[in-house]
């Protein structure tokens, strides 16, 4: 079975590369990435990923609004987007909850438990092998 | 006998106002208990109501969010129809199109409208002015579909060259649509972060403020419960004492009757006395029907005997009918008791006295229980004059209403927040006049069950709601009503007890924010950090070295920044909370900008930028030097990051009418107008994702603005999009710091000294070196000078017209408040050839050498009139404690730093006449606090002893220079040898007490 992709969009250039590295060496998923919401949805467009994972407070276009381009776009509304986010106040998660996002994950975050994380909130196999063995 | 009793009626009448004020005291105590319960639970409800709060807060934000994402749909929409246009040209189908134009129009026109009016319905006045923007979007979207409709016919005639053409138009058209939504995104995406740089301050404030009322309210509770139990006791006890002066009076009634009183008949003529068996029953006496009136008027009191029998001869003499006295008579067993005597004088036709017939009634038990009713009624008035100014104090308006609902008393609070008196109000239902309308409807008072009559529902314990002043505006309250219980077990109205709480609404929002903003900004670094550590400890990256060194350098690169967004806000933090003391110096401005140019260097050769320093004609600005570099270098490090490489950064201070004015001026993209204000706010960038590029906490303006504020300036920005933008600040020069030395701290010099040019030359030596300084011409004038001001120290010549200069310098040691100021001589005469019977704190020659003028002063600042001073700088605390304790033995005061910054704090405090010093420490070393020594005027000769592990090598020595220096190895020299050595260094100093004999 061929590894699930997933796109990344965050404007931090060091947390897309942690996470992109955690994803690929941790989850054994195939990661592309993105700086901005509008790159983000053009990659979604192009690569159809399995799930997208999606930063919330971006310059431009936030996570949000990203979100609801997604779901408007015939071509990109069945990917499953999850947020990851440090806007993790109680209102800020309600606020996220009621967007459609399938989950919505903490920064920062345990790099040997994002993976399982996103496995589980997308119904996904868990992983085999944990690759640390 | 009519009389007796009639007598004993007036008695009784008397009581008749203590009654009425006890019963006054009842009332006012039911009315305080029912406010202490009303505060405690206004206290406990108020916790309740914060948590209602936030979420109140939570939906406005929601709300702006709709609004944004109905305006990213009316774009959606908008671009819908601009994008049919396009379509056709792939499609062909220009039916098909047009209708797809129509529909999303339409779509348009309705969520248009939709989004209109929930702003227009918005609370928020900005998001109202909003509207009109909106509208402007209206006016847009027909010219689109005709745009639309004009490129469709081109299409339908086949005319596909005009309907390209217009095509071109259609989009330039919707481009204009699209940024008008965008902007007014932009402006509520500017609503949500507007305010933001009050709030930390403000809520600090409030919260402080907050505590304090919740502190007092608690205290007024409290104290009102306390009160409340202390009155229902002395009510206890004044009952009680009523109750024992019935039972007295019952028995005087009795005895009247029968035999309790004392019944006896003086016949005047014979000075015979019949008198009853009250005699001894009452008193003890022996059991006789008849005595002489002597033995009566031998049992009087001595004290008063006198007076009673004058009384009784003024009542004889005097043709009355009746006497009466108070007094009190010896028993038979030799006590008093306080006896009350009554009689009627029975006379003959000629109104000559014949007897007197009366009767001694024993007052003792109703002279204790009056005292006992005194006693407690001065306490109750006690307390209700405690009651009634904790009222009078309260933070809480509170108010009393009668069972009509009338106000029966508002307590100053009350009356300030609702801006109405009782004298303006009285009469008038309390709901008409603080109640009237609520939620924007008239509010009738028989809905009104707070405030309404008290005869309708139970207390209402605490409820928020809108009250309205006297000038007609309103303001958000929290308020509990507790009903009055009256005696008849009925209702007597109620209390009511209401607190502003608009205040406090807000603060709560701006905290709310503020903390959500910060803990983004936190996690945002942490995140990086804690994956790519996490990665790195999992092992997984062992294989892949490269990898795992690119996690690592993350991990630091984003530690930095989370150390520089801590450092930024505590630093802003202590700023503006005023706990950041400025140590102000007369500091050069060509200095300060070559300086602050010098540390910026390196990173603009990076970025391949100039920095280019413009002389400046501006001499001395009054400041911090490393505060003002700090902001110096902020702004300058900014310049830099938003310039183009190979552009210009330039620095330059010109003199303004009383302040010089700093620019920093960069070549960079510029600010646009709406931003000016919004860059010196936190977290606020241009464009939200600089903080990311640049490096930046998002602070650093903020902090400069809080820095020239703290210096009393003002910080602005110019800017044009595209050239560059000028940032700029004022500092006071010199000339208007305080005219008078009494402000502020600092050391305080006055020069006294009859030439008017040797006064100005010593004043502007002084000044240059952040002195205080005040010049005085006469002998006469500094002994009143120096009482008023207590300078630090006195310069003061010796050839003076009027009183000479040791006339003076006696008059000052002659006088306790200055005798202890230590007196510098600056004179032409040598120290040498003048004997000066006083302590002289040192002695300058003229003509002036400025070097020995402030050596002297130092000294002399640093050494006279106190005990020395040694300071320790010793990380080890078990060591540094042995030493303090030896030294404090001989009377020497020590002061301890466990690290070098430690050690400079201190030594900026109070200046150390020795330095015992070790040179490993954990942050600054030794050599570190020597360097920061040696740039400080009055301790660069500051004796040291280095106290160390290892001998320090020659080259370590030479570097430590500073005073005079001993060296001396922890292992090598015993405590004692150590002690002794110090000793005789700092003897060595303070015996040199002249200021030109300072050891140097």
């Amino acid at each position: 079975m061929s590894p699930k992709r997933i796109l990344l969009i965050d404007d931090e250039d060091d947390i897309r590369e942690v996470a992109s590295m955690t994803l690929e060496t941790v989850g054994g998923f195939e990661v592309l990435t993105a700086v901005s919401g509008q790159e983000g949805i053009e990659r979604a467009i192009a690569s159809q990923p399995d799930a997208i994972l999606l930063d919330v407070m971006m310059p431009v276009m936030d996570g949000p609004a990203t979100l609801l381009r997604l779901q408007q776009n015939p071509a990109t509304r069945d990917i499953p987007v999850v947020f990851l986010t440090a806007k993790i106040q109680t209102a800020d998660r309600r606020r996220l909850a009621q967007l459609g996002a399938r989950a919505i994950m903490a920064k920062p975050f345990d790099p040997y438990r994002l993976s399982d994380d996103i496995n589980e909130a997308l119904g996904w196999p868990a992983a085999s092998t944990d690759p640390r063995n | 006998m009519r009389k007796l009793v009639a007598m004993d009626n007036r008695l009784l009448a008397d009581r008749g106002p203590r009654l009425a004020k006890a019963f006054l005291l009842n009332a006012l105590f039911a009315l305080f208990a029912a406010f202490s319960v009303g505060a405690l639970a206004f206290l406990a409800f108020n916790y309740y109501q914060l948590s209602r709060m936030y979420a109140h807060a939570s939906a406005e934000n929601q709300n702006l969010e709709r609004v944004q994402d109905a305006l990213i749909e009316l774009d959606d929409l908008a671009a819908a129809v601009n994008a049919t246009s396009d379509a056709v040209f792939e499609s062909h189908d220009v039916a098909a199109e047009r209708k797809q134009a129509m529909t999303s129009a339409a779509q348009f026109d309705e969520r248009l409208s939709a989004l209109r009016a929930q702003m227009a319905a918005s609370p928020d006045p900005e998001i109202r002015r909003m509207v009109a923007s909106l509208d402007e979007v209206a006016t847009l979207m027909p010219g689109l579909v005709s745009d639309d409709a004009l490129v469709f016919e081109a299409f339908d005639r086949g005319d596909i060259q005009q309907a390209a053409a217009r095509m071109t138009v259609t989009n330039r058209r919707y481009s204009v649509l699209h940024l008008f939504l965008r902007k007014l995104n932009g402006r509520i995406d500017k609503r949500q972060f507007q305010g933001f740089a009050v709030q930390t301050a403000e809520a600090n404030a409030m919260s402080g403020r907050q505590n304090a009322l919740a502190g007092l309210l608690v205290v007024v509770s409290l104290g009102i419960g306390i009160y409340g139990w202390k009155l229902s006791k002395l009510i206890a006890e004044r009952a009680e004492a009523e109750r024992a002066l019935r039972a007295s009076k019952e028995r005087f009634q009795l005895a009247s009757r029968a035999t309790n009183d004392v019944i006896w008949d003086w016949d005047l003529a014979t000075n015979e006395v019949w008198i009853n068996e009250a005699w001894q029953t009452q008193l003890g006496y022996p059991q006789q029907d008849h005595m002489n009136v002597a033995v009566w008027s031998e049992g009087l009191h001595p004290e008063e005997a006198e007076r009673v029998m004058n009384r009784v001869r003024e009542a004889i003499d005097g043709g009355a009918q009746s006497w009466s006295d108070e007094y009190r008579f010896r028993r038979f067993d030799g006590t008093y008791g306080y006896f009350l005597d009554r009689c009627y004088i029975v006379r003959d036709e000629t109104g000559k006295a014949l007897h007197m017939i009366g009767a001694m009634t024993d007052l003792s038990h109703r002279k204790k229980a009056e005292a006992d009713l005194r006693t407690v009624n001065s306490e109750l008035e006690q307390l209700s004059r405690k009651n009634k100014l904790i009222l009078d104090t309260a933070a809480d308006g509170i108010f009393g209403l009668d069972i009509d609902g009338r106000p029966t008393f508002l307590n100053p609070a009350a009356e300030r927040m609702i801006g109405w008196s009782l004298e303006e109000i009285a009469g008038k239902p309390m709901h008409e006049i603080v109640h009237q309308v609520k939620d924007g409807e008239p509010c009738p008072i028989s809905d009104c069950r707070k405030l309404g009559a008290a005869a309708s529902d139970a207390t209402v314990h605490l409820a928020e709601d809108t009250f309205w002043r006297s000038d007609g505006t309103s303001f958000s309250v929290e308020y509990s009503a507790t009903r009055i219980p009256s005696d008849e077990g009925g209702f007597a109205g109620s209390v009511v007890t209401f607190r502003d709480t608009t205040d406090r609404r807000a603060v709560q929002q701006m905290k709310d924010e503020f903390v959500s903003v910060v803990s983004h900004e936190l996690r945002t670094p942490l995140t990086s950090i804690r994956g790519a550590l996490g990665l790195l400890a999992g092992g997984l990256l062992t294989k892949s070295p490269e990898k795992g060194q690119r996690m690592l350098d993350i991990a630091v690169s984003n530690t930095d920044r989370l150390i520089r967004l801590i450092n930024d806000i505590l630093d802003m933090e202590r700023i503006d909370s005023g706990s950041v003391t400025l140590h102000r110096k007369n500091c050069s401005v060509a200095d300060l900008l070559e300086h602050a140019a010098e540390v910026m260097r390196p990173m603009a050769d990076k970025a391949h930028i100039v920095i280019e320093v413009v002389p400046s004609t501006a001499s001395n600005v009054w400041a911090d030097p490393d505060r003002i570099i700090q902001t110096l270098t902020n702004l300058l490090s900014n310049a830099i990051k938003f310039s183009p490489a190979g552009s210009t950064v330039t620095l330059s201070a010109e003199p303004g009418s009383n302040d010089v004015i700093f620019r920093v001026r960069d070549a960079g993209r510029g600010i646009p107008e709406n931003k000016l204000e919004a860059v010196f706010e936190r977290f606020q960038q241009v464009d939200a994702s600089d903080s990311r590029d640049k490096g930046g906490s998002g602070l650093g303006l903020a902090i400069c603005r809080s820095i020239v504020h703290q210096h009393g300036g003002e910080i602005g920005v110019e800017s044009t999009v595209g050239e560059g933008s000028v940032f700029s600040f004022s500092l006071s020069s010199p000339r208007s710091v305080p005219a008078s030395i009494e402000s502020s701290s600092g050391t305080k010099v006055i020069i006294c000294d009859d030439e008017p040019e040797v006064r100005e030359v010593l004043q502007a030596m002084l000044e240059e070196r952040g002195y205080r300084v005040l010049a005085v011409e006469s002998g006469e004038e500094l002994v009143r000078a120096a009482k008023r001001f207590k300078p630090d120290v006195i310069l003061l010549d010796l050839f003076m017209p009027g009183m000479n200069g040791f006339e003076t310098l006696a008059n000052l040691k002659s006088d306790e408040e200055t005798a202890g100021i230590p007196v510098i001589i600056v004179s032409v005469l040598g120290h040498e050839e003048a004997d000066s019977p006083f302590d002289l704190a040192g002695w300058v020659d003229k003509p002036l050498d400025e070097r020995s003028l402030v050596e002297t002063l130092e000294h002399a600042l640093g050494l006279a009139g106190r005990k020395p001073r040694i300071m320790i700088v010793e990380d080890d605390q078990d060591l540094a404690r042995v030493i303090k304790e030896s030294f404090e033995r001989h009377g020497i005061k020590t002061l301890h730093a466990q690290s070098g910054a430690e050690a400079i704090e201190l030594s900026r405090e109070l200046a150390p006449d020795l330095l015992i010093l070790d040179l490993v420490l954990p942050d600054l070393d030794g050599f570190g606090v020597v360097d920061w020594l040696r740039d400080q005027n009055h301790l660069r000769h500051v004796p040291l002893v280095v106290y160390s592990a290892a001998e320090p090598t020659p080259q370590e020595k030479e570097r430590l220079k500073l005073g005079p220096m001993q060296f001396m190895t922890k292992s090598r020299v015993s405590p004692e040898e150590f002690e002794q050595r110090v000793l005789q260094l700092l003897e060595t100093i303070t015996s040199k007490n002249g200021g030109n004999a300072h050891v140097a």
